[in-house]
This record gives C-alpha cells, sequence and structure tokens, in this order.
C-alpha cells in the first residue's frame, strides 16, 4: 500500500477524517480511512461505485458519524458532528450529488434559507435578490432569482445547488459529482469559480468519475477501493493508466463460478432504442443462456434501457424483439406476461414492500398462480416460492418476518425469488449485489450462472467491474446515453471498461443557458396566473349575473358578499398556514363553534368587560385547541388528519356540553360587540377590514418573514428542511397554534355577526374552508400556496352561491354546484403542474 | 412469533374493551339488555357497517372515499324515485346498485385519469352528488314503498328464527358481505395487491400489479355498497330524501381508522374495523341511554380515536422493547 | 377468523335477549315517566317547552327526561326515540323533524308498550295517538297571512322562509297559505314569489333572507314561520338596511322580536311556550292514565289552564296565538 501524505503533516488542516471506519449492516463501506484537506487545494476522491466515497462525504458532511475509532478533524480538533448543521457552522459547505432544494421555493430562497439577511423582522429581499444575482453570475445560470426552483432542469438545480454552497463562503467545500448533470461550458464556469475559491484558500474536496476533469481540477489524488485507502498522490505524479490501476488493482480473490453455458438463440433483440435524452440509439442482442453484462457509470443510461425493456417506461423510437415479435410493452405487467422479469437496483423502493412478510414479497410477482378456489392458498405460495429461497439459501426465522428485519443479503435474495417465481425468459438485473455480504454474494453468483445454464437469457447491470468481468459473456458499455464499447470475454479486462465508461465527454450538450432565460420569463408569469384563472372565474360567475339581475352589483349584496367572504378568509388562512406544512386542519370549524360560543357567554355574562375580553377569551380558547391539536401531531406522531378529525368531535362536544342546550340571543350581548363587525368604517364594515388586515398580516408572515419562508420549506422538501436545520417539529406546532388562535379569532367575529349562538355554530364548516383553501391554489402535499389565492378561493365560492341565489336557481342545487368547481379548480391545479414538470425535463 | 404476542394485537385489544364495556353496560345500565335495544342499536349501525368494509380497503390502499354519505344519499333517491314511479323492486334494487357503481367509477376516474388526490376528488364530489340528489329531489321525499321493503326495513330476524329476534333484517346484508370483504381482503388476490399499493405503490408498479385497474375497482365497489347501504337506509326510515346520511363519511372514516387501519395504508385488518363498528354503535348506544346527546357522544368518540393512536404507538415501542416480545433478530 | 367472530357474535345477540317479548300497552294507575323529545337540542324554544313541563310534573307527579338530538335530521331523531323506549319511558312526547321517517320508529315503540303523542310539529297521524298544537293549524297560516297583508296593503310581492324542508307544521302552514292565497280574493293581488328554507340555522337564515331580498327586487315582506328565523331574518335585514321597505311577520319568540315589533317593522303571531309544555305534560299522564285515548270528543284536565277536548285526528289546541302588538309585548316572557 503506498502512502504518500498522510495526516502527520496537516495537524492544522481545515478538515481531515483520521482512521474513520463505517458500517452499514454488517458491511464496512470505509475501513480506517485518512486523509486530510489542505487550504488552497483540491483533493480529488477517486474510486468506483461502492469504494467508499459517498460515505466519506457523508461524514464530512455530518450526515453520518464515524464508527468508535474513528474521527473527523477540524482545524485540527476533533469534532462531533451531530447534523449537517454542525458542519456548516464549522465552516463546511457540500455541494451534493442529488441536490435537496425546495422545489417551490425561489432560487434566492433556496440559497439563503436559514440564514436569510434581514431587516429587522422582515427579510432584506432586496439584498438578498442582489447577492443570489451575483451568485449566479458566477456559476453561470441565467435565471430569475424569483425562479421556483421546481421549474427548473435537473443541471440547472445542480447549478443552484452550487451557488448555494458557495453562498457560504465556507473554509471547507465539498463537491460530490458536482458535474454530472452539467453541460461542457458549465463545467467550465464551476471551475474557474474553483480557481477563484483556490487563490482565496478554500479547502476543496472534489468526488467525481470523470478522469479528465479530475486531472484537470486537482492537486492530489486520493484513491480508494472497496472502503480502504489505496494511496494520496499529487497528481501531477500521477497518470490516468496508473489511476485507473490503482482503482482497480485487487488480487481478484473472489472466485466467481465457472460459465460453461452455451449461448442458445437470440431471445431478445433492440434496435435503434431512444428515449430523450437518457438514452440514444441502442441496439443490442442477447442470446437465451447468455449473460449480457452492462458497463458504464451511474446515469450512463442502463436502468432506463432496463425500464423501457420492463415496459415501465415507453421509448421514443426503436424495436424491441422478443423471439422475432416486435413487442409493444405498455405496462410492467405486459412485460411480465412476455416472460421479462426486471430485478430493480433501489431494493427498498421498488422491490419490497418492507413491512409486510418474507412470503408476501416473494409470492407478490406470481399472486395469481397461488390460488386455489379464488383465494390464495398457503401451500401453493410456498410451493411456488420455497425452491428459489431454498436454493439461494435464505436465512431467516420464520415466512412470516417483515422482510425489514432482513439483512441486505437476503432481503436480495427474496427479492430474486420474487422475480424467479415468475419463470421469466428474460432475466434483467440491476447491481443485483449492491450492499450485500459476501457470502450472499457469492451465493447469489452462484444462482445467476446456474440460471444462464438452464437457458435463461441475463442482462446484468452492475457497477461492480470484478462482477461485471467474472459473470459476462459479453459486456457492453455505455456512456452518456450512448453506446461506448461492446467487449467479450476475451478482451474485455476492467481497465478497458473502465477507459470505455469514462473517455472524454461528447459533444452532446445538455441545451445551452438560452433556454433556461425562456424558461425563468415562461415560470415568473406563471405563477401570476393561479390568481388571474381566479378573478377571470369570479368575473365569469358576476358578469351573467349581473346582466340578469343587476343587484348582483348593488352596495347592500356585495356588503353581505364581502362580510361573509371576511369570515371565510380569516379561517382560510388559518387552514392554509396548517396545509403549506403538509398538514391539515379538519377541527377549525369546532373551533369557530367553541369560541364563538366562549366569547358570546362572556358578554353576556359579563358586559362590562368590553369588547376586547370576548376576542381575547375566543382567541384564547382557539389557541389552546390548536396548541393541542399541534402537541399530538409533533409529540405523539399522530397524522394530523387523524387528530384533527378527532378534536372535530371532541371540540363540538365541549361547546354542546357547555351550552347545554341555550342559546345566546343578539339582545342578551351588548351593543358594542355586535357593533364589532357591523360598525362602518371608511364604507366598508368592520369585519371586512379586521379580515383584510389579517390577511395581510399573515400574507406578510407566510411571503417575507424567515419563519414563513421556512413553513413553506417544510411542505416542501420536509427531509431537506430537517438536514439545514429547521426546526420542523416546532414549527408545525407553530402552525397548529396559530391556525386555533385565528379560528378562535374567527369565533368571535363570527359570534359578533350572526349574534344568536349556540352549539351549533359553524357545524359543516370545515369542507368549506378546505374547499376554499384548494380552490385557491394551495396544495394538499404542502408547500405552496398565497394568501391572495386563498381570499380569492374563498370569494369564487361565495359569489358563486349569492349568483345562484338571485338568479333564483333553487339554493338546494348549490351544493353540486359546489363541488363541481372544487373538482374542476383541482383539475386544473393537476394539469398545470404536470405540464411545468414535463417542461422542465 | 410468541403467543403472546400473538394476543397482543390491535384487535384482540379492541375486543376485549368492546366485551368489557358490554359487560359494564349490561350489568350497570337498565334497558340496556332487552332485545329492543339491542337491536334497535344494530339497526341503525346496518348503513355505516356496509360502507365501513370498502372504506378499508380504500385506506389500505393509500386512498380515501368521503362522498360515501353522499352516494348513499343520492343512491336512496334514485331507488325511491325508482319506486315512485312504479318500477318493481326487483328491477329498482339492480338499477340502484349500478347508480352507486357509476358514483364509484366516476371517483375512480377522477383518480386514476386525472391522477388528482382521492382526498381532494371525494371532498368534490361530496358535494356533487349530494348536489344531484337535490336536482332529483328537490326538498321532497318518497315516503310510500312497497310493504316488502318496509318489512324489511322494521323486522328482526325472529319471524324466522325465534331466537334471533335481537338481529335486525337491516344488519343480514352487513353480516353477508362482512366475511367475504374479509376473505377477499385478507385472502385474495386482490387483497394481496391493495396491501402491496397502499405499502409502497412503486414496488406494486414495479410487480406488474395494474394500478389503475384495482383502485377503479375499489372505488366502484365502494360507490356499489354505498348504493346498497341507501337501500337498507330507504328501507329502515321508510323515508328517500337528499339529506339522508348527512355526515356518515367521518363517521365511517373514524371507525376505520380507530379499527387499527393505518391511515399511511399498507396494513389493517377488517376485524380491527369491525371490532371498532361494534365498540362505536356500544358507546353511542351507552351514552344515548344516559342521556348524553349527540355531540356529546362524539366528545367520546374522537377522543377515543386519539388517545387509541397514541396508545398503539406506544405500545408499539413498549413491545420492541420488552425482551422476548416480539423482538426480531437480524438474520 | 373474521367468520368465527360474526358467528361468536351472532351466538352472543341471541343470549342478551332478555325480555324479547313485545308488551302490550298497559294503564297505568299513578303518573308514569314521560320523555320528551324535542326537533333540537339547541333551540331555545323547547327549553321554555321543559319549563313548562317541569312546571306540571311539579303539580301532578311523574317522572319528565328530555333528550334530543344534535343534528335536525329523523336519523338522529329515531335514536333517541328507541333510547328513550329502552330507558323505560312510558309516554313519548316528539316534536318531529319529519313527519313520515318518524312513524316506523315510532309505531316499534308502540308495540313495546310505549304511548306516543307529538307537539309543536306533528308527525304522522297512524304514529301517534294526540298532537298537542300550539294552535289551529288553519288559523296560524291565515293569521300570518293576514298580518302580512295588512303590512303591504295587501298588494305586492312576498316570500316565505321556512324551517326545514321536511317539517311538517311548517309545510302544512304552506300549504295553507297558498289555497288561501288562491281562493281569497282579499289576496289576489298579493303574489308569493318563493319559500325558502333558513334549516333552523342562524347563519343560514341571514343568508336566505338576504338572498331573497337581492333575488326579488320588487320583495315587499317575508312571512318566516319559524322561531330563529324571525329574529334572524329582521337582524339580517337590519344590518343590510332593508328593514325600511321589506316587512316581516311570522312566528317567533316574543322577546327576540321585541325591538322589532316595538319599531314597527314587524309583526308576530305567538303563544305561551311555556304552556305548550305544560299541556303536553299533562296530556301525557292522561294518555299513559287511559284517561284519553285520541278519540274525538274525549277531555282531559290540565291543571291551571282548565279542561281541554281532543279534535278530529287527535289534535288537542292550546288555544288561539295571539298577534303580539307594541302595546302586549311585554306580557310575553318568552
Amino acid at each position: 500500500m503506498l502512502q504518500a501524505d498522510g495526516p502527520s503533516g496537516d495537524e492544522n488542516s481545515p478538515a481531515a477524517l483520521i482512521n474513520v471506519t463505517k458500517t452499514f449492516g454488517g458491511i464496512a463501506a470505509v475501513r480506517d480511512v485518512s486523509f486530510a484537506l489542505r487550504a488552497g487545494e483540491v483533493l480529488a476522491l477517486l474510486g468506483e461505485n461502492g469504494a467508499g466515497k459517498s460515505t466519506c462525504v457523508k461524514l464530512l458532511a455530518g450526515v453520518i458519524e464515524p464508527d468508535a475509532g474513528g474521527s473527523v478533524l477540524s482545524d485540527g480538533r476533533r469534532v462531533r458532528f451531530r447534523s449537517p448543521l454542525d458542519a456548516q457552522e464549522h465552516g463546511i459547505a457540500v455541494m451534493h450529488q442529488h441536490p435537496g432544494l425546495f422545489p417551490d421555493l425561489s432560487v434566492a430562497e433556496n440559497i439563503f434559507l436559514g440564514r436569510m439577511p434581514r431587516h429587522g423582522p422582515l427579510i432584506d429581499a432586496r439584498g438578498m435578490e442582489t447577492a443570489t444575482a451575483e451568485l449566479l453570475a458566477s456559476v453561470g445560470l441565467s435565471c430569475a432569482p424569483s425562479t421556483l426552483v421546481g421549474r427548473l432542469r435537473i443541471s440547472e438545480q445542480q447549478l443552484v445547488e452550487v451557488a448555494r454552497a458557495l453562498s457560504q463562503e465556507a473554509r471547507v467545500l465539498i463537491m460530490d459529482e458536482p458535474t454530472a448533470a452539467l453541460s461542457q461550458r458549465e463545467v467550465d464556469r464551476l471551475f474557474s469559480l474553483v480557481e477563484v475559491l483556490r487563490s482565496r484558500g478554500t479547502a476543496m474536496m472534489f468526488v467525481g468519475h470523470r478522469m479528465d476533469e479530475i486531472f484537470q481540477i486537482a492537486d492530489r489524488i486520493t484513491v480508494l477501493r472497496d472502503g480502504r485507502l489505496i494511496a494520496t498522490e499529487p497528481a501531477a505524479a500521477m497518470t490516468r493508466d496508473r489511476a485507473v490501476s490503482l482503482m482497480i488493482g485487487r488480487t481478484l480473490s473472489t472466485l466467481y463460478p465457472e460459465l460453461n453455458n452455451t449461448p442458445g438463440a437470440v431471445l431478445l433483440e433492440v434496435e435503434g432504442l431512444s428515449r430523450g435524452q437518457t438514452f440514444r440509439d441502442m441496439s443490442f442482442h442477447v442470446r437465451a443462456g447468455e449473460i449480457l453484462g452492462f458497463g458504464g457509470l451511474v446515469g450512463s443510461g442502463r436502468t432506463e434501457i432496463a425500464r423501457v425493456l420492463f415496459g415501465i417506461d415507453k421509448a421514443d423510437s426503436g424495436v424491441i424483439r422478443l423471439s422475432g415479435h416486435e413487442l409493444h410493452l405498455r405496462s410492467a405487467a405486459e412485460a411480465m406476461r412476455h416472460g421479462i422479469a426486471y430485478v430493480s437496483e433501489d431494493r427498498l423502493g421498488q422491490s419490497l414492500v418492507m413491512d409486510t412478510a418474507i412470503l408476501f414479497n416473494a409470492s407478490l410477482a406470481v399472486a395469481d398462480k397461488t390460488t386455489r378456489g379464488g383465494l390464495m392458498s398457503r401451500v401453493r405460495e410456498l410451493a411456488l416460492v420455497r425452491p428459489h429461497l431454498d436454493r439461494l439459501r435464505l436465512r431467516f426465522a420464520s415466512y412470516d418476518q417483515p422482510v425489514r428485519a432482513l439483512s441486505g443479503g437476503n432481503q436480495q435474495k427474496v427479492v430474486l425469488s420474487k422475480w424467479l417465481a415468475t419463470e421469466p425468459k428474460i432475466l434483467i438485473l440491476d447491481e443485483p449485489t449492491q450492499g450485500i455480504d459476501v457470502g450472499s454474494k457469492a451465493e447469489v453468483h452462484a444462482m445467476i450462472a446456474a440460471l444462464a445454464q438452464s437457458g435463461m437469457a441475463i442482462i446484468l447491470i452492475s457497477s461492480e467491474l470484478p462482477e461485471l468481468l467474472g459473470m459476462s459473456d459479453r459486456i457492453l458499455v455505455m456512456r452518456e446515453g450512448s453506446f461506448a464499447a461492446e467487449l467479450n470475454r476475451a478482451e474485455a479486462s476492467q481497465e478497458a471498461v473502465l477507459r470505455a465508461a469514462t473517455g472524454p465527454v461528447s459533444a452532446v450538450t445538455h441545451g445551452d443557458a438560452g433556454e433556461s432565460a425562456s424558461h425563468a420569463k415562461l415560470t415568473a408569469s406563471w405563477w401570476r396566473r393561479r390568481e388571474a384563472g381566479l378573478v377571470v372565474a369570479i368575473a365569469a360567475v358576476v358578469l351573467p349575473v349581473a346582466a340578469i339581475n343587476p343587484r348582483m352589483l348593488s352596495p347592500a349584496n356585495l356588503l353581505s358578499i364581502s362580510m361573509d367572504a371576511a369570515l371565510l378568509a380569516v379561517v382560510a388562512v388559518a387552514q392554509m398556514l396548517v396545509m403549506v406544512t403538509r398538514g391539515i386542519d379538519l377541527s377549525v370549524a369546532s373551533v369557530i363553534g367553541l369560541s364563538a360560543y366562549g366569547a358570546a357567554s362572556l358578554m353576556q355574562a359579563e358586559p362590562g368587560l368590553g369588547v376586547g375580553a370576548g376576542i381575547g377569551i375566543a382567541s384564547g380558547l382557539g389557541l389552546i385547541c390548536g396548541l393541542i391539536n399541534g402537541l399530538v401531531i409533533t409529540r405523539g406522531a399522530v397524522p394530523a388528519i387523524v387528530v384533527t378529525l378527532g378534536t372535530l368531535s371532541v371540540y363540538r362536544g365541549i361547546v354542546s356540553i357547555w351550552a347545554g342546550g341555550r342559546q345566546i340571543s343578539a339582545d342578551q350581548v351588548p351593543a358594542s360587540w355586535l357593533d364589532l363587525t357591523s360598525l362602518n368604517i371608511l364604507g366598508m364594515p368592520a369585519v371586512v377590514l379586521i379580515a383584510v388586515v389579517v390577511m395581510l398580516a399573515a400574507g406578510l408572515v407566510l411571503t417575507r418573514t424567515p419563519i414563513g419562508r421556512e413553513l413553506f420549506a417544510i411542505g416542501s422538501n420536509p427531509d431537506a428542511a430537517a438536514l439545514i436545520g429547521i426546526r420542523v417539529r416546532r414549527r408545525r406546532l407553530g402552525a397548529f397554534a396559530v391556525a386555533g388562535l385565528l379560528a378562535g379569532f374567527d369565533g368571535a367575529l363570527w359570534a359578533s355577526r350572526y349574534a344568536t349562538v349556540d352549539a351549533r355554530v359553524a357545524t359543516g364548516f370545515e369542507l368549506t374552508v378546505v374547499a376554499a383553501v384548494v380552490v385557491g391554489g394551495v396544495a394538499i402535499r404542502g408547500g405552496s400556496g398565497s394568501v391572495l389565492g386563498i381570499a380569492l378561493g374563498a370569494l369564487l365560492l361565495l359569489v358563486i352561491r349569492n349568483g345562484l341565489t338571485l338568479v333564483r336557481i333553487d339554493p338546494l342545487w348549490l351544493q353540486g354546484v359546489y363541488g363541481l368547481v372544487i373538482v374542476v379548480a383541482v383539475t386544473i391545479d393537476t394539469f398545470v403542474a404536470r405540464r411545468a414538470a414535463g417542461a422542465s425535463r | 412469533m410468541t403467543t403472546l404476542r400473538g394476543f397482543a394485537t390491535w384487535e384482540t385489544f379492541l375486543g376485549g374493551i368492546t366485551v368489557v364495556l358490554a359487560v359494564y353496560a349490561a350489568c350497570a345500565i337498565p334497558g340496556f339488555t332487552t332485545s329492543f335495544n339491542i337491536s334497535q342499536a344494530i339497526a341503525g349501525m346496518s348503513e355505516k357497517a356496509l360502507i365501513v368494509l370498502p372504506m378499508v380497503l380504500l385506506i389500505v390502499a393509500r386512498e380515501i372515499d368521503l362522498s360515501v354519505a353522499s352516494t348513499l344519499a343520492l343512491s336512496s333517491v334514485i331507488f325511491g324515485l325508482l319506486l315512485q314511479h312504479g318500477m318493481p323492486l326487483s328491477v329498482a334494487v339492480p338499477l340502484t346498485l349500478i347508480a352507486g357503481a357509476l358514483c364509484g367509477a366516476f371517483n375512480g376516474l377522477l383518480v386514476t385519469r386525472l391522477g388528482l388526490p382521492s382526498l381532494v376528488a371525494t371532498l368534490g364530489t361530496l358535494a356533487m352528488f349530494r348536489g344531484v340528489a337535490y336536482m332529483l329531489i328537490g326538498a321532497g321525499s318518497v315516503n310510500t314503498l312497497p310493504s316488502a321493503l318496509v318489512n324489511f326495513g322494521n323486522d328482526t330476524l325472529s319471524d324466522t328464527l325465534p331466537v334471533l329476534s335481537s338481529l335486525p333484517w337491516t344488519i343480514v346484508p352487513f353480516l353477508i358481505a362482512a366475511p367475504i370483504f374479509g376473505v377477499v381482503l385478507h385472502h385474495g388476490v386482490l387483497g394481496r395487491r391493495v396491501f402491496a399499493i397502499g405499502g409502497n405503490p412503486e414496488t406494486a408498479r414495479y410487480s406488474g400489479i395494474n394500478m389503475t385497474r384495482i383502485r377503479m375497482q375499489l372505488f366502484i365497489a365502494s360507490g356499489a355498497m354505498c348504493a346498497l347501504a341507501g337501500i337498507v337506509f330507504t328501507a329502515r326510515l321508510s323515508n328517500a330524501r337528499a339529506d339522508n346520511a348527512l355526515g356518515f363519511e367521518l363517521d365511517v372514516i373514524t371507525i376505520v381508522l380507530l379499527g387499527g387501519v393505518s391511515v399511511f395504508g399498507g396494513s389493517g385488518r377488517l376485524l380491527g374495523a369491525f371490532w371498532a363498528l361494534v365498540l362505536v354503535a356500544l358507546i353511542r348506544n351507552v351514552l344515548g341511554l344516559s342521556l348524553i346527546g349527540g355531540d356529546a357522544q362524539g366528545t367520546v368518540i374522537g377522543s377515543l380515536l386519539i388517545v387509541s393512536l397514541l396508545a398503539s404507538k406506544s405500545a408499539k415501542a413498549i413491545f420492541a422493547t420488552l425482551p422476548g416480545l416480539g423482538r426480531m433478530r437480524k438474520v | 377468523m373474521s367468520k368465527k367472530i360474526s358467528l361468536a357474535s351472532a351466538a352472543v345477540l341471541t343470549l342478551l335477549t332478555a325480555c324479547g317479548v313485545a308488551q302490550a300497552q298497559t294503564c297505568a294507575t299513578s303518573p308514569v315517566k314521560v320523555g320528551f323529545l324535542p326537533k333540537l337540542d339547541t333551540d331555545p324554544y323547547f327549553q321554555v317547552a321543559r319549563q313548562g313541563a317541569l312546571d306540571a310534573q311539579k303539580e301532578i307527579g311523574g317522572t319528565f327526561v328530555q333528550e334530543a338530538p344534535s343534528q335536525a335530521t329523523a336519523e338522529a331523531q329515531i335514536q333517541f326515540i328507541n333510547n328513550l323506549v329502552s330507558q323505560g319511558v312510558k309516554v313519548i312526547a316528539i316534536s318531529g323533524t319529519d313527519a313520515n321517517a318518524l312513524a316506523p320508529a315510532l309505531k316499534r315503540a308502540r308495540k313495546h308498550g310505549v304511548r306516543v303523542l307529538s307537539y309543536d310539529s306533528d308527525v304522522a297521524a297512524d304514529a301517534r295517538t294526540l298532537f298537542i298544537n300550539q294552535a289551529k293549524g288553519d288559523s296560524l297560516a291565515e293569521m300570518m297571512l293576514q298580518s302580512m297583508g295588512e303590512m303591504i296593503g295587501y298588494d305586492g310581492d312576498f316570500a316565505i322562509l321556512s324551517s326545514t324542508p321536511t317539517a311538517t307544521n311548517q309545510n302544512a302552514w304552506v300549504a295553507l297559505m297558498k289555497s288561501r292565497l288562491a281562493s281569497d280574493p282579499k289576496y289576489s293581488k298579493m303574489k308569493l314569489v318563493q319559500v325558502a328554507y333558513g334549516e333552523e340555522s342562524e347563519q343560514i337564515n341571514q343568508q336566505q333572507a338576504l338572498g331573497l331580498v337581492q333575488a326579488f327586487p320588487h320583495l315587499k315582506g317575508i312571512i318566516v314561520p319559524a322561531g330563529i328565523g324571525l329574529p334572524a331574518a329582521a337582524r339580517a335585514l337590519e344590518q343590510a338596511g332593508e328593514l325600511s321597505h321589506i316587512k316581516l311577520t311570522g312566528l317567533a319568540p316574543a322577546t327576540l322580536i321585541k325591538k322589532y315589533i316595538v319599531a314597527g317593522q314587524s309583526q308576530d303571531i305567538w303563544w305561551n311556550v311555556s304552556d305548550l309544555g305544560y299541556l303536553t305534560y299533562y296530556a301525557a299522564q292522561a294518555l299513559a292514565e287511559c284517561k284519553i285515548n285520541g278519540t274525538a270528543g274525549q277531555k282531559f284536565a290540565a291543571g291551571r289552564l282548565g279542561t281541554f277536548a281532543v279534535g278530529k285526528d287527535g289534535e288537542v289546541i292550546l288555544g288561539p296565538a295571539q298577534i303580539v302588538t307594541p302595546q302586549n309585548v311585554d306580557q310575553f316572557k318568552f
């Protein structure tokens, strides 16, 4: 093992790993690795897939902690990073491979979330925008700082990630495959930035695959292999070949089964297959009994081809032939019927249902073959599945054990059994031994060899060179979506494959910046469209109705609509706060009822206390209700829909018991209480003004304060929010508490407006509130929405109701129309969101 | 799995509470153990019981159907109008079931073709379907119904089997349907796929499960069962009108969630929902006999829902740490 | 597993059938337990009636219980009919949400030996023995129509803002009014443009009142034969400044509408609600003791209110309703 620079010379390096080991599920991702970053220098981390590079990145970034025995050093001192926030505070910035951005927030907000420049309590929007524009210019992304990140292409999102890391002005910058999605021009841009940082003395680490880039940018190169540090040498002293041989120079001690299969007829033929940007013009064939290996870097398009062959995705052009017949696969089920099986690389996400039993998973693909008399028979299930499980030597406690409890290797065996039970003719394996122990690997390899021998055509996608070489009859290497090389057994070697996979980047660009500019314009005007659409809808109702019955526009009518809208809007704001964070509050109407009754009771009992006391008790009751909701949801980890479904009944019941059948009527409360809402100020009823004030305040908080933006962030990407240090639980609790407060306040307004209060106030109102919010553009999945939108949504619903009444349509028809409006509004939303998502691909 | 763990399931827990409460009521509340009280309490739950069945499947599959009560009302109105126009029962019943299935299919289309989240789609149809019911019948109602229907709605089984005088005829559809649903969900291929879809939709897709078809089937089944419930409701109240079953949907969902079906999908047992149904009916009956009214009953049920979910989380945590009980060794 | 449970439950249920035999209606010898079942638990009208019934109970004894649903639907009321029967009341006095939907449940109650009478809002005649009506239906309808005619000069458009679409009394009054309008030449120049429903809700009543005014520009008055509705409509119209040209009349608790009566903007036809409850209780006990059985012509004593005769179809009238004027408005305690 060669050693050039060890940590002994780098006591005060800005960041270093000392003897770190990290094991996952019994397998060591890295073992006893030590290296140090130096100020003003780029250290490149080189290694194959699975060598341990991303683990090193995560250790330095604070995402994971090293096992006992190893440590992370910052400025020469041992530190413990309990979260990425800790690492950030130590001046370490990370450019992640898969950016954890917030699609519903703007570029500027994404960059500065968690450390936004302020003007007092508000965000310094101008300052943030200027800073963002500078950063964007320096990374070469020409879009407006206010563009929503979700509308950007992947490459543009990557650049935002770069900008974010740069904005932290850290001492240490870690770049994890930053160029994967970038075009040549963008890469050049990035590298010039690196030069700037170098001159500033920033210590940098660069993880990448493309040799050209690495040798262009790196001062020193560290090579990892199978979790161990092989060497750290100056880049000038290393040649490309040496780097490759260090990466793969292992003694092939792992024995691969002897393959003595004789390939038969051609089973699968693919000609000219293309799909968008992911792969182009692929042609190949596989024979029965043959193992065709697919080599290439991650992202070279291999999984995408597999998905097309399996019917999950559709190709844009090209032909697939199975034993000579052309296939037009529209679904996975169809592919399975033709005898194609696909073992996905994403075990947890696409192959298994984690909380269910081994037997459940193993028989999932052949469920309809396990029936006896129409019902699933355990006996037949076992009969179909046991042979494969036994053959793979699965180690388990019982067939009913949840797969979550198994080790990675055993999980993969279950997955393989699942697909073997379908008796496929063509088996596509995507990284079949990723993340499993050596013993299981050997068993899987033995199985694959035996399958080939029995005449199955096998496509083996693997990033593990030894496996690829050891198992394949032929190897097809892909690079950046295109065919790079085909090697047969004789000519294949690790060097050959790697060279083909990492060759010079082709001239294919991912589109230039000009496109993204027009993109920005589209997105900026699009954002306006939601509210504009609502205004148009409102006009579409008002104008015809006014033509039929001009009293629609009479002051008295507008007054009554506005007062109703005011009451609905205040509680809709409450609902919005909660929905933005991916919650829902079904209890708002009950809270209104409870606080309305509370306020009216107080006003009746103690008229001398004044209007403020009434508002105070109502809001206080609401706040308590909201806090209860929030606490059960955040501390008790019970889903919001369930909790608020329960509290809906609980709070309503409490009013019922409290009121005991009594009613507080208008003449039992002081006139000043009733005037609270009906008093005419500046020509408008007080309640409308109050509602407007509430909405303006809410709008301000949501759009111009850091807390408000954090709420949106939580809904947009909760995991990323937690990672950057946002206190998700606290914010959610706050959202529910404030929602309760607003609902309580609305209750006071309600009691004042309608004067007569009993236990049935606002019964059934929660669905109207949710409808107003949904129509107003707040997404159920959280992260987006505007106060103006919900105000317009509330207005639209009420205008429709008013319009129906005025044209003398039976008011009983109103329900039906409301329902239609909701369905139409959400349908439009869905279509538009789909179109926007499609445009950004 | 140790035998103790086999006992410590949610269903057993619910069943235990129900039995304890029933025994308490039998001893402490006069008037509880009469066949009148029991048969009427059961009759009052007949429609909700029917709707709970497809709702369990929907929630397991990570969907939800808020429009169940409105479908019930619409079917009830269609049924009443068909009968009013002289159609015989043998024709009106199948037509009503088809109408309900069509409502369900509409929901299914919104969810599968348009890709709307089912919460929102069925929120819209909740209003739409009842609106259509109002358009068809306005504020009126159909009250003169064939005597066979009225008898079905009001009699207990004592006429055919004297010993079963506590069972009203209206619960019989549920008693027939529940085992069918249970078998389909827990032993059928469809049920297996439903659990897969709810447990991990991506995995289900990659396993060749036709998500669109199954979701459509679930929604259609829900619509048809709601129509059946509408027929039972009309029979029981001798009344077909547009505001029937107002507010049922929240009750049904509460029962399903109380029954241990996870709102995240992928887990739950029909038996749990059954016990929850019985428990809720029992609680409402006991409270009603104690002069505690409608909304106040809701307080108890709502609290029960929240407490039960909090308790089940802590119970899971406790069971995970207790040695020997449900310990899962990594293999 | 679920099959086993269903069978087990069925077995348990059969075991629980204690007193499975239907009881015949027996005559009581002393005052019995009476259960009042109003339409809604939040309507103060029924609280006041309850007060009257309690007064009666103090006088002649017996037990009084009252339960009401939180929703104005038949389905909800049926649960309480069953509960009262199970609690062992001997007479149910019900104010029905829906005349027909409640009939099966009431008939079932009678099969179990419970007597049924209705008050305030009737149910199907074959489901109850007596109906204690506050005033003769025709006379109430006539009085309301008369009152409206007076206020608008017997000329112009008016609307009716009723209770729930299923309320028997209100529907009967509306039908009567319509027939009077058609037949009586006095009302020939008055036109009924719309019947709206306030659903016994303050909010909906207010919205409907305003909606009527907006939808019908030539509207001159609204009849509100619903207790909660009239004050609500008055409040809404007052706020909107419409009370100067819209006249209101109907049935409402005098105390709640007092302000508008004194100002001349509204008229009211009302009765002593407490007395209604008082009378109902007396009738209930008389029914239980077989002193009357619903045949026309029978008489029974009702304490301080005197003797009452059973009319056609088992109807007992409390008395003529009164027109509430600024002069006598203070007489009404409710």
